[in-house]
């Protein structure tokens, strides 16, 4: 049954990017702009173009899945829930082992959350009119939507989310002092070594956890640049090539290749869309691995 | 150094955009999770724990299988030899009652042999006793004719004598 339903979905999912529709930034001869654009404001809160496509992706998310999940969920699955439940199967079977069993059952709930929010964040992305429906003031184009994740407040704010996730579910499931020995505590058997060396390694753990300090705190930026940058970048690289399609639209020979020229970037967008989303995903989880499955790695 | 704020105010990082960013990505998990991915991650358990119990219960239901077939085995043997015991007993019963029978019936034939015998020179007596008395009295009578007069009671004795003699000789010969 899922053999023939993913290829269909990912050719209606294709079929969307690839409309003759699609259009980008580049229709508007301008550059993809680097940060988002207020479209009205609540007050003093300005509400952006990146923000409404974020919340009416949101509501296609949660609206897809009740819909796959129509008539509740059985024993015997439905086409819908079949789908769910091999995405969440295949998670599943990469994220148990790096998180371990223990905190595995109440950190998947989240895993989840932002593998399907950023994946079809992404892949909304790159559907006809996002980017592309807007209005002209002052000369300048405001798009209406923009890709939330080519927002760097979106992926800011999922990684910041992460970081406190990963703080949560590490005191949840290893407690402050194992975080603390997890980050500074001093790695060596004592019986093994002598004391002054043992009291060496404790000064050199102690340089080493306030180095790996740094490094937890930069995980918010790579993560955050990460997403922002691949998908920004994706963004240009689109709006690039439909803006060198333009230029062939006008030279007569190979003006009926124009269309076709940002086509394979559209599959490649697709591909890193999909990546994206699993490598953000796959991080955090490996984040939150490092201090929960603590145990397990000793045992091992 | 790289001035921080002048290249986050470049990306438009804006804290209010970030808190929205953050509460819609944490409000669409925690929706996701309610509504949709806690009921299938549930049946999955679910099913995943009937899968477990139904293959632990078809060992366990092969073990007492093999355990049943192995006991039906060694029913089926001891039936079998008592089962060939009954009909070896049964087998000799019946010979040993064949050849009662078989003497008794030889018995009995002897009887009826030797007692029809009997029946029968009684008969052949009885009827040759007859005979002879007929044909005394047919010799009378013949002789009688013959001669024309009437025998005396004693001539008739002695021709019926004769004829008797005559007779138990021809039976003799």
């Amino acid at each position: 049954m899922l053999r023939g339903c993913f290829p269909r979905l990912t050719l209606i999912l294709m079929g969307l990017v690839l409309s003759p529709n699609v259009a980008c930034y580049a229709s508007h001869g301008e550059g993809v702009s680097s940060s988002s654009t207020a479209v009205f404001s609540i007050g003093k809160f300005a509400i952006t173009d990146s923000i409404i496509l974020t919340w009416i992706i949101s509501m296609l998310i949660i609206f897809l899945v009740r819909f796959a999940l129509r008539g509740g969920t059985k024993i015997i699955p439905s086409t819908g829930q079949a789908i769910i439940e091999s995405v969440i199967e295949g998670l599943r079977g990469i994220i148990e082992p790096i998180i371990g069993n223990k905190a595995f059952r109440i950190v998947f709930p989240y895993l989840l959350g932002i593998f399907f929010f950023i994946l079809l964040q992404n892949v909304c992305g790159l559907l006809p009119g996002i980017g592309s429906v807007g209005v002209n003031i002052n000369g300048g184009f405001r798009p209406f939507f923009r890709p939330a994740n080519s927002d760097l407040n979106t992926t800011l704010a999922l990684a910041v989310v992460s970081f406190f996730a990963w703080g949560y579910f590490g005191v949840r499931c290893a407690g402050v002092r194992g975080i603390c020995f997890e980050i500074f505590g001093n790695k060596a058997e004592k019986s093994e070594i002598s004391s002054v060396i043992y009291g060496g390694l404790c000064v050199l753990f102690m340089a080493v956890g306030l180095v790996e300090c740094i490094s937890i705190l930069c995980r918010i930026v790579s993560l955050s640049f990460r997403l922002f940058g691949n998908t920004f970048g994706g963004e240009n690289l689109l709006h690039n090539m439909y803006g060198f399609s333009s230029i062939l639209k006008n030279i007569p020979i190979v003006n009926y290749m124009a269309y076709l020229i940002p086509l394979p970037f559209y599959f490649l967008e697709f591909l890193i869309a999909i990546i994206q989303s699993f490598v953000f995903t796959l991080l955090t989880s490996v984040y939150i691995g490092l201090v929960c499955n603590h145990e397990d790695h000793a045992h091992g | 150094m790289v001035d921080v704020g002048n290249l986050l105010n470049k990306f438009g990082v804006d804290w209010h955009l970030l808190l929205i960013q953050s509460l819609n990505f944490l409000l669409v998990t925690f929706l996701l999770y309610k509504f949709g991915f806690k009921s299938v991650i549930d049946v999955m358990a679910e099913r995943r724990e009937k899968i477990e119990s139904g293959l632990a219960y078809a060992d366990k239901m092969q073990k007492e299988i093999s355990a049943f077939e192995n006991s039906r085995t060694e029913r089926i043997a001891s039936v079998k030899k008592e089962a060939e015991e009954i009909v070896q007993s049964a087998k000799n019963n019946a010979k040993v009652l064949l050849e009662q029978k078989k003497t008794e019936s030889r018995k009995l034939a002897d009887n009826m042999i030797s007692s029809a015998k009997k029946e029968i020179a009684l008969q052949h007596d009885k009827m040759l006793q007859g005979v002879k008395s007929e044909i005394g009295t047919l010799v009378v009578d013949i002789s009688q004719s013959v001669l024309s007069t009437q025998l005396t009671a004693e001539e008739r004795n002695e021709y019926l004598l004769s004829a008797e003699k005559a007779l138990m000789l021809e039976n003799l010969r």
